[in-house]
């Protein structure tokens, strides 16, 4: 009886199985089916190279050599953390200054004009989408036209920066400043997304809290110290930590600009890397041991990111 | 103003002039409206006060000119300006507040001050938002952002003026920003040209077989011989982010109902493994990929592109998609089930349509992604597959550098960009987070 019932009301189902049991099968068939082709691909084009380079960073190997790989164990890592540690290390503290600069400066900016935008306005909406334009360019592109900007004698740069140009500071060509200009650039692109960030954290704070203080009698900074800036912290935690993993990875923006000069005062881990791997000797060995370190730093900090994430969404 | 050579002017006079009568006619109509007069004398008013402090901090930074040459730094004279025209508006305003008499007409304030009833509260549902201090300091917040808005704008909007300048123009120290308009740039980016001796140019001349395009390059002397590089290069860009967007975008869709309906065994690890393969610089997954390309024949190839966009982008379409699938109720699936549908009808006509919307701001994210890529494509191609990112700055190798060319060629690939920003704005953080965290 009740089999005929259900063949009545679905009259695809005309199999013999009860049909919830059927659905449940075909449920976890699909799953596999809707997640098999990802993970193939993933496993193809991710997890095989990340073994086939840790294979590599074992082995002295160049790919544009005639010689196969030759097994020498840990003496490319030996390399980079002792015997030339210093030109390496040089990498890792350009990344890390310039990842402190541009970090602190757009946690400023990016905070300071989420405050500003809190409120909304006639047009606010409008403005900040324009405020947001430079997050979305192309870095490379972004890096060649301040290229442009940055020239001492073409571009506007320093006619912005002194009213009167008389020996207009070499951006790019100056070992302190060439850091300055990425930074400037970094800042430029990446303050709407810390000012983004901060918007969401700011409107989702709850207005009765304010209202308690004010009724305390609360003042202002006492307001926002209390208040606004443990709320927003979350958020600013994701801030750092996305563009510190970020700043691992700068590369587009640097070789778009600098390409790590003058000298090698730019150059920053990725660019490094990048020279390595395939420019002059096609250290692949090496560069793979180098790649392993990198991955490693990334993967502690992206776990950190992924933490913070899952806290934010949740809370 | 066209063929008359003027060069860049003192900005920050013309800027501060701008952003000094933006704060008086936003603030001072707020004080003139509650007072009962009709906020345009407000804006009058207030344009006035701005006007006059823009004047102020003009003439101040002319006197502070012997500071500057005793410290060898201008940057102080201006910074000097700045905070006393500041502080001289701020006094105007303040004076302005004051001294404005309330009004003496039949207005509602008068109204209410003749004992009548109390005055409408018009503009605002809070209380404190009533209070003149408060809207007049939302005036000066609202004057600052778009100051600073129209500052960050800059160097974009001076890609597109170099983009339309002739080469002198765009090489002319010190710059220039007024200038003839010209499409030489253009013109320049998309084909390829030869140097033609006088003789030739006046044979070219006589001829009346020429387009518009041939016309402006035999102005600087040269004739058109074929189309550029650039072309082909955007084609290719076209070709490879739109066919990874489709198929990232797919695949992500089928993994993310997976992932968000089913119980999937290892599901949290497989989700971090998904995510962790996009934190990673791209040249660390590249020097495994190219050997495998050269073994593989995928080397400069449009098919190895598409392959290794998809793989990247995939990771983050199944992140931002199970973040707007999860928000579909389960219920309405179920409901599907019970009236007959089966798994694959009701992610079709169910959950597909109710998606529609992530499913959209998914695609521009991927597609702005693969448009964007520089590294991957400039270490695995050289020339067939080769895409615009890498190809525009390897136009600054070849001699002359051609600035208005390689603003041209910048311009055309960001307007797209550019474009999808706006359309985009209420999922950019979304996008920009992995689908984590939605804007307010």
């Amino acid at each position: 009886m009740s089999q005929a019932n259900a063949q009545a009301l679905s009259p695809q189902s005309a199999a013999a199985a009860p049909p919830r049991q059927r659905r449940q099968t075909s449920d976890r068939a699909i799953a596999w089916l809707f997640i098999t082709p990802t993970i193939v691909l993933l496993v193809v084009m991710n997890i095989f190279p990340l073994f086939y380079s840790l294979y590599l960073s074992f082995n002295d190997y160049s790919v544009i050599g005639s010689e196969p790989p030759k097994w020498v164990a840990l003496d490319n890592y030996e390399k980079i953390l002792t015997s030339e540690r210093q030109r390496y290390w040089h990498n890792f503290t350009v990344t890390g200054r310039y990842a402190l600069l541009s970090v602190g400066l757009q946690l400023i900016l990016g905070f300071g004009l989420a405050m500003l935008l809190r409120e909304k306005f006639r047009g606010s909406g409008l403005i900040t989408t324009l405020i947001l334009i430079p997050m979305m360019l192309s870095p490379v592109v972004v890096g060649l036209f301040w290229k442009l900007i940055f020239d001492p004698s073409k571009g506007f740069f320093n006619y912005l920066i002194y009213t009167n140009p008389r020996g207009g500071a070499e951006w790019l060509s100056d070992p302190t400043l060439g850091l300055w200009s990425i930074v400037i650039v970094d800042v430029w692109m990446w303050s709407p997304f810390v000012m983004l960030l901060c918007l969401s954290g700011l409107s989702a704070i709850p207005d009765y809290l304010y209202e308690a203080a004010a009724i305390d009698r609360a003042s202002a900074w006492f307001q926002f110290r209390r208040i606004t800036l443990p709320q927003v912290m979350p958020l600013l935690l994701i801030a750092v930590l996305f563009r510190t993993i970020e700043a691992f990875k700068a590369f587009d923006v640097v070789m778009g600009l600098t390409g790590g000069g003058p000298g090698d005062t730019t150059e920053t881990v990725a660019v490094r890397l990048y020279s390595e791997a395939f420019l002059g000797k096609f250290r692949t060995g090496e560069s793979s041991a180098l790649a392993y370190i990198v991955l490693i730093i990334i993967i502690a900090i992206s776990n950190l990111y992924i933490r913070a994430l899952n806290r934010a969404r949740e809370g | 103003m066209f063929g008359i050579d003027i060069p860049l002017p003192d900005f920050w006079v013309v800027y501060f002039f701008i952003f000094w009568v933006l704060v008086g006619s936003t603030a001072a109509p707020v004080v003139f409206r509650h007072k009962g007069h009709h906020p345009l004398i407000g804006i009058v008013v207030g344009a006035a006060v701005g006007a006059l402090s823009g004047i102020a901090f003009t003439l101040l930074l002319a006197a502070l000119q012997p500071l500057a040459d005793l410290l060898d730094d201008p940057l102080a004279s201006i910074l000097v300006s700045i905070v006393v025209s500041a502080a001289i508006i701020l006094a105007l305003l303040a004076f302005v507040r004051r001294f404005v008499p309330e009004s003496g007409g039949a207005g509602p304030r008068a109204v209410e001050a003749a004992g009548g009833p109390r005055a409408p509260v018009t503009y605002s549902a809070r209380v404190d938002k009533v209070d003149p201090g408060w809207q007049s300091v939302q005036a000066l917040r609202a004057s600052v952002v778009i100051m600073l808005a129209g500052l960050t704008l800059i160097p974009v909007i001076w890609m597109a003026m170099t983009a339309f300048k002739s080469y002198p123009d765009a090489v002319a120290s010190p710059p220039k920003v007024v200038f003839d308009p010209t499409l030489e740039g253009i013109v320049t980016l998309m084909t390829k040209r030869r140097n033609l001796d006088s003789a030739q140019i006046a044979e070219y001349e006589a001829r009346d077989d020429l387009n518009w395009a041939d016309r402006i390059m035999l102005k600087s002397g040269k004739a058109i011989i074929g189309q550029s590089d650039y072309v082909k290069r955007l084609r290719n860009s076209l070709i490879i982010a739109g066919t990874s967007t489709v198929l990232s975008v797919s695949m992500g869709l089928l993994a993310a109902y997976a992932f968000s309906r089913f119980r999937v065994p290892g599901e949290g690890d497989l989700l971090f493994f998904i995510l962790s393969t996009r934190m990673l610089p791209p040249v660390v997954v590249t020097i495994p990929i190219f050997l495998m390309y050269r073994e593989l024949g995928l080397y400069d190839t449009h098919l190895g592109l598409i392959a290794l966009y998809t793989a990247f982008n995939l990771s983050f379409s199944v992140w931002l998609l199970k973040g707007f699938i999860d928000e579909i109720p389960k219920e309405y699936e179920e409901a599907a089930l019970v009236d007959g549908y089966t798994r694959l009808q009701a992610f079709r006509r169910i959950v597909m349509p109710e998606a529609v919307t992530g499913i959209a701001a998914t695609t521009v994210f991927c597609f702005i992604f693969a448009w964007n890529e520089y590294a991957f494509a400039l270490m695995l191609t050289t020339d067939k597959a080769r895409t615009a990112p890498p190809h525009i700055p390897s136009m600054i190798g070849s001699g002359v550098v051609e600035w208005a060319a390689i603003a041209a060629g910048s311009l055309f690939f960001l307007i797209p960009v550019v474009i999808v920003t706006f359309a985009l704005r209420k999922y950019l953080l979304r996008g920009v987070t992995f689908g984590a965290i939605r804007q307010g």
